[in-house]
């Protein structure tokens, strides 16, 4: 069964390697570029993963997953939150908020596949 | 009692509130009819001003440093003896 | 009643007791029994001698003519001694420190060891004390008789025809042979009179046993309560006497004046002081014993007013209202208690006066005419014992024949204040000799002169109108000059006599006083002893024998020392000395440590003015060093500075812990700044270093990669290098930038050739981005200071960031320039949504892209407008934001550019018009 990965990135070059390498391993990938797109999205269905920049136009990643994870529709989605910042305190904040893994950019394109697998429970 | 750090000033403000209450202008305000216990406020006043003194110079006297090099009794002449 | 037999008779005892309890004083004070003499209480006690018989009987009379005002006379006093810790301790310590033996001592040490000073001083004593030892004189004669009469008219008080003149001068008799026994036992001010003492401390007991025994037995007995005698209609009459007024505070001040400068006072309160610990009791119990004296005196005035026969004498109601109720044994305590008031006061005036004149009168003049030339063995102190004896019984004759020749007049009755008034003269030289260094010996000898003068002419001779002095003097003035009568000097009529004189006398002393210690200048010694005087707490007296170098021949000294103070004493002054100075057997060196001591063994005896004469005569080479005296004056300031800098310091270092706070806040600010720009940095540069990083896997990895996918991989992984270095050179600009450290020349240079550049430069990426860039109106040929290129990358930078954050339909970007305000500003506008209000603030700021909605690819790293605006400030201009346009107006974001023109750049005419009409 194919997992669907949804995109939360405002780096149009990383939503593109990111794409690649995901589909690469059959899963269903599409893309949101701002914070308020991710809830837009999210209304029309849930993907099994969702990968979250923290620095987002409009709405910034803390903040969607602070509302993901209290509106009892959503809450259940595992979310991956990535940043760039790679702080020590951004860590925790996305550990308060409920994220379920956290990437700092750069990454490894394994890892980031590995931890989406075992998100979707492949 | 611990000793005062600056006693000066409070004997200072003492007198001054004892100057200041013995003035006529403060004394006439009890210049009127009025008695208590028998006694007309303005006496009462005066030797009440009176005794507040000699109680606040009593109390600070206590706690006034002792002076610094001060001169006791002279010594006994030394052929003298008890 | 009782008969004169039996009142004479208590009185020989109570003399008699007296007698005993001062000679076993003095025995046990001679054997090394201190104990009970020396202890706070009796030193309180005995300065009670200022409760004389004036206020034993004239304090109720004061009273039923005047109310209240009696209280003022222990007013005074009471807030002298509450205020204790700055005049009485201070004048203690000199007194003790100096060995003064009077009063007029202590004023003449302090000025220069003066002569003239200590005889001025001693005869303003003697005349303004000899009435006041008349009137007690009269008080006992009165009292006695009053006392000892038999019929009931006595009550009404003894006519002053009728006074009986033998019993005044039996009293004088008595007083002089109890004075001259134990008052003259020896000469040394240091060794205390303490039989005296004794004698004094008890009569202070009795006195006040008596009045509250009698003022008990008025309230009590004769009144029936408190309340009773307050609601007699005579008490409306006597608090209703208005007295708060300019008498009130003068009487106050005169009181308080009073009890530091009445002979007898010093001598009770300085002279006779054994432990300087004892003020701090008497501070207290002192108002205390006051306090009890006057607890009473109102109810027996309104008593008396009330219940004794019209024309009765107010000033005897304290003995005539025991006696109209036959209460003989109350009537002999009562008059017990005014004879002890009396006694004492006498006592103690004659012994201090009775110094004053054997030192500063007999001894000069003895020193003058060398009646002392025979130099035997304590030649001089018999001549001071005979002198004082002879003082003593002439100053009580003196006051004798004062009370005989005023006996039939009332002239005593004012004497109290007018002696007071007298003595008040000696204030402003006490004082200012206490406190201010300048205070010189002419200031002091004018002042008290003027001063002595004028309460003699305003005060003392009013005192005898009627008799000697004509009335006219009163009327019309001497010669009739109206100006100059005595109770109205200078015009100034209509005050209160009393009032009226202290005010010109002290006010005349003062004046002169301080303007001649301010004119004239201070001998060393003066200089000497000022500094010693008003800085008694920080300087030792031994200081002394460092200033006054002089040397002599031990013999002379001993020889000296022996006629002064006698073979004993003398001898045994030099062998304690030599022990000190490790000498067992012989006479000790004569040291200048050694003569100053000497001299102010010798002060205590004969007063500080002889014994510096005395001593002068047996030393040579006397020098007084002014660089020492200079050093120490310099010691006091420079304690005086060091405080006042501490407490400087301390507020200087408040200061600076407020500034490190400051600083420490602002380094705060700063590390924060510095963290928030390392995170941003971090950010800029992982962001595509991410992309780099995530496509090179995918090329290693991915073996099956289309060639057309890879070679877009590798453009992209070029791109974002290209991004990074861009991120890094723009970071580095700024630095460069904010550091300074860019060095440009700022050459003149035509802005809008510039400016067309730019534009030049930009149409390309408009037309790309599908941006329609307009070119306003221009400012024509404009000259600035600035930096070509840098100028062109400010100005590229603005149109691109116009271009690429407009997200209109139909995106237009406006250039336009002007000269206005003297400066030349560059305008570009665009039709997009703005800046948002809440980021107005921070687009300045580096990395703050946080205004544009969404970014495009291309969009720097947001330190542009950063950049920009550092730029424009080294050339000395600015980059703004314009205040946004109303919402809908189609007008976006406006920045401006503006720079300072460069000089010789004449205004366009149009500007020049604009400026001319404003």
């Amino acid at each position: 069964m194919a997992a669907t990965v949804l995109i939360a990135e405002d780096e149009p070059n990383l939503v593109e390697s990111l794409s690649f390498i995901l589909r690469r391993e059959g899963c269903e990938v599409s893309a949101v570029f701002d914070g308020e797109a991710v809830l837009e999205r999210l209304r029309d269905g849930l993907p099994d993963v969702l990968v979250l920049d923290v620095m987002l136009p409009k709405r910034n990643g803390f903040d969607v997953l602070k509302a993901i994870r209290s509106d009892p529709r959503l809450t259940g989605i595992p979310v991956l939150v990535l940043t760039a910042k790679g702080q020590e305190r951004d860590r925790k904040t996305a550990e308060q908020l409920g994220a379920d893994a956290f990437v700092t950019k750069p990454f490894s394109n394994r890892d980031v596949v590995d931890r989406i697998k075992r998100l979707a429970g492949l | 009692m611990r000793p005062l750090r600056r006693g000066g000033d409070s004997v200072l403000a003492l007198l001054v509130l004892g100057i200041w209450l013995l003035m006529p202008p403060v004394i006439s305000l009890f210049v009127r009819p009025a008695e208590l216990f028998g006694v007309p406020v303005l006496v009462l006043y005066l030797f009440g001003v009176w005794l507040l003194l000699i109680v606040g110079t009593a109390v600070l006297a206590r706690r006034l440093p002792p002076d610094q090099g001060h001169l006791p009794g002279l010594p006994r002449r030394p052929d003298e003896s008890d | 009643m009782l008969s004169a037999n039996v009142v004479l008779f208590t009185a020989l005892a109570y003399v008699a007791l007296l007698f005993v309890v001062a000679f076993f004083s003095d025995r046990r004070a001679r054997r090394g029994w201190l104990g009970l003499v020396r202890s706070p209480i009796v030193y309180t006690l005995s300065i009670s001698v200022y409760c004389t018989s004036w206020t034993f009987y004239g304090a109720v009379g004061s009273a039923a003519r005047n109310g209240l005002e009696f209280a003022t006379i222990y007013l005074g006093p009471t807030l002298v001694f509450v205020g204790w810790w700055f005049l009485l301790r201070k004048l203690v310590r000199i007194g003790r420190v100096h060995r003064a033996s009077s009063i007029a001592d202590l004023i003449s040490s302090r000025y220069g060891k003066s002569m003239s000073l200590a005889v001025l001083v001693t005869v303003i004593a003697v005349i303004g004390t000899t009435p006041y030892i008349a009137l007690q004189l009269k008080a006992v004669t009165t009292s006695f008789q009053v006392v000892a009469s038999t019929t009931h008219t006595a009550l009404l008080g003894i006519p002053e025809a009728d006074l009986d003149l033998r019993t005044g001068f039996w009293v004088a008799v008595g007083m002089a042979v109890f004075t001259i026994l134990f008052g003259t036992r020896n000469i040394d001010a240091n060794e205390h009179h303490h039989g005296v003492v004794a004698a004094i401390a008890l009569e202070a007991l009795v006195k006040l046993f008596a009045l509250i025994a009698v003022g008990l037995y008025v309230v009590f007995a004769i009144g029936g309560g408190v309340g009773e005698v307050f609601a007699l209609p005579a008490s409306a009459k006597v608090l209703g006497a208005e007295v708060f007024g300019p008498r009130w505070v003068a009487l106050t001040f005169l009181s308080a004046t009073a009890i530091v400068c009445l002979p007898r006072q010093f001598q009770i309160t300085v002279v006779e002081n054994a432990d300087e610990e004892h003020l701090r009791t008497a501070a207290w119990l002192f108002p205390l014993y006051l306090f009890l004296t006057c607890l009473f005196t109102l109810p027996i005035a309104i008593t008396g007013l009330a219940t004794m026969p019209a024309g009765s004498n107010p000033d005897m109601y304290v003995l005539t209202l025991p006696m109209l109720h036959d209460r003989s044994a109350l009537s002999l305590l009562v008059f017990i208690g005014g004879f002890s008031s009396a006694t004492s006061m006498v006592i103690v005036a004659s012994i201090a006066l009775s110094i004053m004149v054997s030192n500063h009168i007999v001894m000069p003049i003895a020193l003058r005419l060398a009646w002392l030339s025979r130099g035997v063995s304590g030649d001089v102190k018999s001549l001071l014992l005979v002198s004082r004896r002879i003082s003593i019984a002439l100053i009580l004759s003196l006051g004798f024949v004062y009370f005989v020749f005023s006996a039939h007049s009332d002239a005593l009755a004012k004497i109290g204040l007018i002696a007071f008034a007298g003595v008040a003269q000696f204030l402003p030289c006490l004082i200012g000799g206490l406190y201010w260094h300048r205070a010189s010996k002419g200031g002091a000898f004018a002042g008290l002169l003027i001063g002595f003068v004028t309460w003699a002419y305003t005060l003392l001779l009013p005192s005898f109108e009627g008799g000697a002095v004509p009335a006219s003097l009163f009327s019309d003035g001497p010669w009739g000059i109206a100006l100059l009568r005595p109770e109205a000097l200078f015009g100034a009529g209509g005050m209160d006599p009393l009032v009226h004189a202290l005010f010109w006398s002290l006010s005349l002393n003062a004046g002169l006083f301080v303007l001649i210690s301010l004119i004239k200048d201070q001998n060393p010694l003066e200089r000497l002893q000022s500094t010693l005087f008003v800085d008694v707490f920080r300087n030792p007296a031994d200081k002394e024998s460092r200033f006054i170098h002089r040397s002599a021949a031990i013999d002379d000294l001993f020889v000296l020392a022996q006629r002064i103070l006698g073979a004993e004493q003398a001898y045994l002054l030099f062998r304690d000395y030599a022990r000190r100075q490790g000498i067992e057997e012989g006479l000790p060196r004569p040291s200048t440590e050694f003569i100053a001591q000497l001299e102010r063994q010798f002060a205590g005896s004969i007063g500080a003015a002889s014994a510096r004469v005395m001593i002068s005569q047996v030393v040579t080479g006397e020098t007084i060093s002014l660089g020492e005296m200079m050093r120490l004056v310099d010691e006091t300031q420079q304690v005086i500075e060091y405080s006042q800098q501490l407490e400087q310091k301390s507020q200087q270092l408040q200061v600076t812990a407020r500034q490190l706070r400051e600083a420490n806040e602002r380094l705060r600010l700063l590390d924060a700044q510095k963290d928030d720009f390392l995170s941003q940095v971090s950010h800029e540069v992982r962001t595509p270093m991410a992309s780099i990083r995530s496509f090179s896997e995918i090329l290693l990895e991915t073996r099956d990669l289309e060639s057309e996918q890879a070679t877009r991989f590798l453009s992209i992984i070029h791109d974002e290098t290209l991004r990074l270095t861009r991120l890094l050179d723009e970071i580095l600009d700024l630095s460069h930038l904010e550091r300074g450290e860019l060095a440009w020349s700022l050459q003149p240079l035509d802005a809008e050739a510039v400016l067309d550049r730019a534009i030049e430069t930009c149409r390309g990426m408009a037309a790309s981005a599908d941006v329609q860039l307009v070119v306003g109106p221009r400012a024509g040929s404009v000259r600035v200071m600035g930096h070509e290129d840098r100028l062109n990358q400010v100005f590229i930078n603005l149109i691109s960031n116009a271009i690429k954050h407009n997200r209109s339909r139909a995106p237009v970007v406006t250039v336009s320039s002007a000269i206005a305000e003297g400066r030349y500003q560059v305008t570009f506008e665009d039709n997009g949504e703005g800046v948002p209000a809440e980021a107005r603030d921070r687009i300045f700021t580096k990395f703050s892209r946080a205004w544009t909605q969404s970014r495009p690819r291309d969009a720097g790293a947001g330190l542009g407008l950063a950049i920009s605006r550092a730029i424009a400030r080294k050339m000395h201009g600015d980059v703004e934001l314009l205040p946004a346009g109303r919402p809908g107006s189609g007008v976006g974001a406006r920045f401006r550019v503006s720079l300072p023109l460069a000089r010789g750049q004449a205004a366009p005419a149009g500007e020049l018009e604009r400026r001319a009409g404003e």
